[in-house]
């Protein structure tokens, strides 16, 4: 067993025959806040995607490692699973499926597949409560169906709270911070910071500085042409949101 | 009698319609009703793929063979019938057996206000109910088909404030080793004020060969008086069902019908309503799951003659496999029909490459002050919901399940009948499962 989280090597994805993702390598210990960062179109979402399985990226060279065992070998479900969480930039509307249904089903299949028996109707009911709290969740929204009607802050805190009730040993967020205002912004921060463990990781997608000002990360990456070009601390992410991307692209143009 | 072989339906019942001994036929009004509808039927024979009102539903390759038309009893236990139904314990219940009433097999209860009787008994003492052949349409063949030939039925009224709490629960089962054709009417009288919940539930039993039922339903509603009628049909792959319901709101009436078809080789149900007073009002739900070769076809009329009356509609499909669906929804709104509110909409989820719907939806609209509206959808399962829910750890089969579980749900639950609503959920979960 490796005390990583979640090792990425080398990591190519294509769509479409476009190639997106040239060579990422980024390595997440348990504890620790990863920020990705980078100018529109640098490959962030797919970086998102591609972790969490989705089917229409074709991973072309690399290898990504979670909790030791082989991540790209996984069906987005099984990947779920054992332990990864993505929460949507746009989080998908369900008709008529409710949320609680939905999660009470989603535990299951995870507790079904580590091997435990379905969840108790009074624990389950006593996690949504406390969950719900912890993001501030209305109590109306959780009954109803996944996302349908709500706001885009809506949206995004049910994802947080999907993310508090599964708790997945690896989070990544997908640009949660688009379509927010402050007080939004904030719950959902505040949210993700109580749900952070020493036994947790997360990776934070994001193209502004702003998020990070509530969810302080540990590194800061900047991604551009499907590449890692610069790492730091959350420094970094400071002097970018005074000098932009610009002064990246340049370098990375010069270098 | 020649033995008839590889001859088609028709030329049968043409040849089989004299000797046929059939309830009532020896009183002339009755005779003369019946004689007139054979020659009608006579004339058009089973609708092809050219009649435009039976354009994707061709019955004729079903009914070749040879038919038994014999009207003997079937023997049906108890328990057989029990096996098919919810429990539900203090229902009325009515068990038609291959197309006629089984006093027997029937737990008729006495209530006041309400009386059941068989249309056969009914008409061998000589009377023919008023409403007969008064909502149908005679010239649909099906409708012309079994005004000639209908050998039972119920006739069912309730008087003025009649209220029925109970469910009258209406078993429609066919039974045979030989291909046989069952023609039954329902007449349903609902004076002022009268209120119930009518069932009706389409099963097969040992069926081994072709059953064709054609059933027509003529329903007159008055003021005030309320009905929820629902129709669940669960045949077997032999299972061949028609059937034509024809409801008038005479009153300001409200009258709610919802359609479920689980199982059955092909399934068409010619659903009529007429809103014939101010401020009656129709809920029409209709949902069916096809798969493997079968065919269910819903064309629904909703017929607003005067103003002032209001018609939602909601129809939903799930397709797999080969099969098919169709959904044709009239909505007519005359001159004189002002201030109509009538909705319509239409959706379903194709399973499979192979699968096929067909649906049109027709507003004829002479009125001008109205609000009407319409909308259809067919399309595959949502690839991006199916997505998030996988990325929950949900496995793309329960998810699937999910989702069209929730699909279905949108029209069961307007079932209010709570014991009946749950058991047409389970089956058709189990269907979609």
């Amino acid at each position: 067993m490796s005390d990583n989280i979640i090792q990425i090597k080398n990591l190519h994805a294509q769509i479409d025959g476009k190639q997106i993702l040239n060579g990422i390598n980024l390595t997440v210990k348990p504890g620790e806040v990863h920020a990705i960062m980078g100018p529109n179109g640098s490959g962030k979402s797919t970086l998102a995607s591609v972790l969490a399985g989705r089917d229409e990226y074709e991973v072309t060279e690399g290898s990504v490692t979670f909790k030791g065992k082989d991540l790209l070998d996984m069906d987005a479900e099984v990947r779920a699973r054992e332990g990864v969480f993505l929460a949507f930039q746009y989080p998908v509307e369900i008709p008529g499926v409710s949320n609680i249904n939905f999660l009470k089903t989603a535990i299951n299949e995870i507790r079904e597949h580590k091997g435990l028996p379905p969840i108790e109707a009074r624990e389950f009911l006593n996690m949504v409560k406390e969950k719900q709290k912890l993001v501030e969740l209305d109590v109306a929204l959780a009954n109803r169906s996944v996302n349908e009607g709500f706001s885009g802050g809506e949206k995004k805190r049910n994802e947080i709270f999907q993310m508090a009730m599964l708790e997945p040993s690896l989070a990544i967020l997908d640009e949660t911070d688009s379509g927010l205002d402050i007080d939004a912004l904030r719950v959902v921060a505040s949210g993700v910071n109580r749900l952070k463990t020493e036994n947790n990781g997360f990776i934070v997608v994001t193209h502004y500085q702003r998020l990070l000002d509530y969810i302080v990360p540990d590194f800061v990456h900047v991604l551009y042409k499907g590449k890692i070009v610069k790492s730091g601390t959350k420094e970094l992410a400071l002097e970018l949101e005074e000098k932009g991307y610009d002064w990246i692209k340049t370098a990375e143009i010069a270098g | 009698m020649t033995t008839l072989v590889n001859t088609d339906l028709r030329e049968q019942i043409l040849a089989h319609a004299d000797s046929a001994g059939l309830p009532g036929s020896s009183h002339h009004k009755i005779s003369t009703f019946r004689a007139e509808a054979l020659e009608k039927f006579a004339a058009k024979g089973f609708p092809g793929r050219k009649d435009e009102e039976y354009k994707y539903a061709n019955i004729r390759p079903l009914l070749k063979g040879e038919f038994d038309f014999s009207t003997g009893a079937a023997s049906l236990s108890e328990a057989d019938i029990n096996a098919l139904l919810p429990s539900l314990e203090d229902a009325i219940r009515i068990v038609l057996v291959n197309g006629m009433f089984n006093k027997e097999l029937s737990k008729l209860q006495s209530v006041s206000g309400l009386s059941i009787e068989s249309l056969a008994s009914y008409a061998e003492a000589g009377k023919l109910p008023g409403s007969i052949g008064t909502y149908a349409d005679a010239e649909d063949p099906f409708v012309a088909l079994n005004n000639a030939l209908w050998t039972d039925g119920v006739v069912l009224s309730l008087s003025r404030n009649c209220i029925v709490e109970k469910p009258v629960y209406c078993i429609h089962i066919a039974t045979s080793d030989a291909a046989r054709m069952n023609q039954q009417r329902f007449i349903i009288n609902m004076e002022d004020g009268a209120s119930a919940t009518i069932i009706e539930h389409y099963e097969t039993v040992r069926l081994s060969a072709t059953s064709f039922t054609n059933n027509v339903t003529e329903i007159v509603m008055k003021s005030e008086a309320i009905l929820h009628h629902y129709i669940l049909q669960n045949e077997c792959e032999n299972g061949v069902i028609v059937t034509s319901t024809n409801t008038c709101l005479d009153g300001k009436a409200t009258y709610h019908i919802n359609t479920v078809t689980v199982n059955g080789s092909f399934v068409r149900n010619n659903l009529n309503i007429v809103l014939n007073h101010p401020f009656a009002e129709a809920h029409l739900y209709g949902l069916y799951a096809a798969n493997g070769n079968s065919l269910v076809d819903n064309h629904t009329l909703v017929d607003h003659r005067v103003r002032d009356c209001q018609s939602n509609e909601l129809y939903k499909g799930v397709i797999d496999d080969q099969a098919t669906g169709v959904f044709n929804g009239k909505i007519f709104v005359r001159q004189d029909a002002q201030k109509t509110n009538a909705f319509q909409s239409n959706k379903n989820i194709l399973l499979s490459d192979d699968a096929s719907m067909n649906t049109k939806p027709q507003l004829e609209i002479y009125a001008d002050d109205v609000k009407c509206s319409h909308g259809s959808s067919t399309g595959q399962i949502d690839q991006e919901a199916l997505f998030y829910l996988r990325s929950r750890g949900i496995g793309p089969d329960s998810a699937k399940r999910l989702m069209i579980q929730a699909f279905a749900d949108d029209v069961i639950n307007n079932i209010k009948q709570e014991d009946f609503r749950k058991f047409v959920s389970s089956l058709v979960t189990k269907k979609l499962g």
